[in-house]
């Protein structure tokens, strides 16, 4: 049976970085964070990301996780 | 341009830099030393060094630059 193991997780914070005066469309900046445990909850992350954002000027548009993992067969 | 760098240290002693662009001003420190607490409290992070242990320090740090006219 093949499995998928994660082997690696990235916080990503979308902030809203106010309008493209072209084209009228929201400007959202990323800022991402690589080193997130693979096994850490929506709550650490949920609140990590909370405290960066607080410290900087634009406002949190949402968090983001993204994970990686590897598929093997394990038979 | 100015960024706000967190320093934390990690297991094995060293320095871990996360910055953040467009630091609220002025900066306030017990904001700061909350954020950090908060972060080191969720433990969500983990280094080659393991994990954040300690609060290093915080700083801002101004990047300026100067077109230089080479006509």
């Amino acid at each position: 049976m093949a499995t998928l193991r994660k082997y690696a997780s990235t916080l990503q914070l979308v902030l809203d970085d106010g309008m493209d005066e072209e084209t009228g469309q929201p400007v959202y900046k990323l800022k991402s964070f690589n080193n997130v445990k693979t096994d850490a909850t929506a709550d650490q992350m949920y609140a990590t990301a909370n405290a960066f954002a607080g410290l900087q000027e634009l406002s949190l548009f949402e968090i983001q996780c993204k994970d990686s993992s590897k598929i093997r067969n394990n038979e | 341009m100015k960024k706000l760098e967190l320093k934390f240290l990690n297991q094995d002693g060293k320095t871990i830099t996360y910055s953040m662009e467009k630091p609220i001003e002025p900066v306030d420190p017990d904001a700061v030393k909350q954020a950090m607490n908060a972060i080191l409290e969720q433990n969500a992070f983990t280094t080659s060094g393991g994990e954040l242990t300690a609060i290093k320090g915080a700083r801002v740090v101004d990047h300026q630059v100067e077109e230089i006219a080479l006509d």
